[in-house]
């Protein structure tokens, strides 16, 4: 019976799962780990299904890394005090991400503190 | 007749013959309610003309970027998203299309449904345009409509002049894009007239027009489950009506709507309480991966009736499934590949941070989804047709019992999941049962699909009223998922391991 209900209850939690949908799952971010990058926007792409900031961050040996960071969508960035305007080519960040579980220079965007110090997540 | 109304009404019969050598005819003094029902476009264009005759007046800096959009298509650098990736055609070369389109009116809003590209524009009636500090740039427009002595004046801007074309040729628009579009009903409401007036300083060197003219075809039902890749209507379908379509003032009041329709139209969202004395399922299968939900999640699904359980082959799936993903795999489904994947009944696509605009005819009840852009039409009244094609949406007809609207769903492909885990087969049959209760629209689904359950089961959902959503364009620039850029051309979505018996039942 424990088992039968068990059962029961991973499948009402599975249809549940259609209300988390967010275009796709992350299992290719590993969200046990938060890195924080200090850097600066090269690209802000307010763009569905998931909006990208893409940040030059100062390396080793003086080299530029490139990340990729993909956030969520407009509608629930927008939801959360983001817009579209929010950061601009040039702008300094402090940004925290869960990082791409294959090591390549990519992640999920977190949250983003601004040069006004104000923080977005 | 206000001056302005008159100026229109001149220019509208002025310019008919220009284009189309058509019969300009008086705009007759209908009902808002008779534009509604599908049209098609009876000189469907991919190389738009001015209504005044020779060539589009672009401007200098127009012509410059006519060219380089030219140039950029022969060598391969610019590309025509609304062909390529089927991203909505934009306006107003949606009005082109050779696609049907389904106009609604309901209170205080229009809307068109395009079944080219899987787009849609909402009109609202006697507004001002939304802020565009807060509404973003659209492919389809920001409109706002006043209806005065037969002419419907539509005024609609904001749109993402970078992303879109004023005709397949490749015509340039800018941010600045104008459009003022003059609708009127001739013929009894048989045809529709679309003069459409194009300004935008940037590339054209003065204002000039399009005329579309569409003949009432309600005895097509519009695909709205459009897919890139898969095959679309036989346009040659469309060329003769089966059978004449109903006067407009007739149809348009051959369902009295009442006050439930009414309560039952307007935008809706998950509601994050529960349902007082029903036990709930609610957040765990939310965490982890999925996206932040508000305090309590949301209790979106209820299972009232005695839980099911899934037939061997697709809790087999559902194992190899989120075992791939527990490996740091990401999963391919309907939904991150940005197709129509709202199942009816399951709450609404995307999670709670999107919302759903219920629209209620009386011959039609309209679904729009924000995310993916999703649209399900259902027919109020009649029968599931004897011989169905397969669709992701599925076939919905609808009636009224008492305050409740009944919407019964069948017809589905076998490619869609459920809870984005869980397949399902063509047998599946919903039935949904929609009504307002204490201010909440109430969605209770029954579910049956003995290939992929051992019972029927039913699901509640709770919807709370929101506001209007804006415009979702699913990958536009973010090609990930399985929509396809490299070699420009979509190909078909299957389920990994999927086959189809004769049956139509899927085995792996």
């Amino acid at each position: 019976m424990i088992k039968k209900l068990s059962l029961s209850l991973t499948l009402a939690l599975c249809l549940v799962a259609q209300m988390a949908h967010a275009h796709h799952s992350g299992a290719m971010f590993d969200r046990s780990k938060d890195v924080v990058l200090n850097g600066v926007v090269k690209e802000w792409q307010w763009n569905n299904p998931h909006c990208w900031l893409i940040v030059e961050v100062l390396g080793e040996e003086t080299k530029t890394v490139v990340w990729s960071l993909e956030g969520q969508s407009p509608q629930v960035f927008r939801g959360k005090g983001w817009t579209r305007d929010l950061l601009r080519v040039g702008d300094k960040v402090i940004v925290h991400m869960a990082p791409l579980r294959d090591g390549s220079a990519g992640g999920s965007l977190v949250s983003v503190q601004t040069a006004d110090g104000r923080v977005y997540n | 007749m206000r001056t302005s109304t008159r100026i229109c009404r001149t220019l509208l019969l002025s310019l008919a013959p220009l284009c189309c050598g058509a019969q300009a005819s008086a705009a007759q003094d209908l009902p808002l309610q008779s534009f509604s029902g599908v049209w098609v476009n009876t000189l469907p264009t991919t190389q738009v003309r001015p209504v005044e005759g020779g060539a589009p007046p672009l401007s200098l800096q127009g012509k410059a970027n006519h060219e380089a959009i030219r140039a950029g298509r022969r060598s391969g650098q610019q590309s025509d998203d609304a062909r390529h990736l089927c991203l909505p055609e934009g306006m107003p070369r949606a009005l082109g299309s050779a696609y049907p389109m389904q106009i609604l009116v309901t209170p205080g809003q229009l809307t068109f449904v395009h079944e080219a590209n899987r787009a849609y524009r909402m009109v609202h009636l006697d507004r001002p345009h939304a802020d565009p500090a807060v509404w973003d740039p659209t492919y389809m427009g920001e409109g706002t409509a006043r209806y005065n002595d037969g002419v419907l004046t539509i005024d609609s801007v904001n749109y993402k002049g970078a992303r879109i074309f004023l005709d397949d040729a490749g015509l340039p628009v800018s941010d600045q894009l104008h459009l003022t579009e003059q609708l009127h009903l001739l013929n009894n409401g048989q045809t529709l007239e679309d003069v459409v007036t194009i300004e935008d300083p940037v590339n054209y060197s003065r204002a000039w027009h399009m005329r579309f003219v569409f003949a009432r075809r309600d005895d097509v039902q519009l695909r709205t489950d459009w897919v890139c890749g898969e095959p679309h209507r036989q346009l040659s379908s469309l060329r003769k009506p089966a059978k004449p379509s109903l006067p407009a003032a007739a149809s348009a009041t051959s369902t009295p709507l009442g006050a439930a329709p009414l309560l039952l139209n307007g935008y809706w969202r998950g509601d994050r309480r529960p349902l007082a004395g029903t036990a709930h399922i609610a957040t765990e299968a939310a965490k982890g991966d999925g996206p932040p939900l508000g305090p309590g999640g949301i209790p979106s699904i209820i299972l009232t009736a005695a839980l099911p359980q899934l037939q061997p082959w697709a809790a087999d799936f559902r194992r190899r499934f989120l075992a791939a993903e527990a490996q740091g795999q990401q999963q391919r489904t309907p939904g991150n590949l940005c197709l129509p994947y709202a199942i009816p009944g399951t709450g609404v696509p995307g999670g709670p941070a999107y919302s759903m605009q219920l629209l209620i005819e009386p011959r039609h009840v309209a679904f729009l989804y924000q995310e993916n852009r999703q649209i399900r039409i259902a027919r109020i009244g009649g029968e599931h047709p004897p011989r169905l094609t397969p669709g992701w949406l599925g076939d919905s007809i609808a009636h009224w019992e008492g305050n409740t609207l009944v919407v019964d769903t069948i017809g589905f492909n076998d490619s869609n999941l459920m809870g984005d885990t869980v397949p399902f087969t063509q047998a599946m049959h919903i039935v949904q049962r929609l009504s307002v209760e204490d201010g909440k629209l109430v969605d209770r689904a029954v579910f049956t699909d003995p290939n992929t359950f051992n019972q029927p089961f039913e699901a509640v959902h709770r919807f709370e009223a929101t506001e209007p959503f804006q415009e979702y364009v699913c990958a536009e620039d973010n090609r990930e998922g399985g929509v396809p850029t490299d070699s420009g051309k979509p190909t078909p979505y299957r389920l990994p391991g999927a086959t189809t018996t004769a049956e139509g039942l899927r085995t792996r």
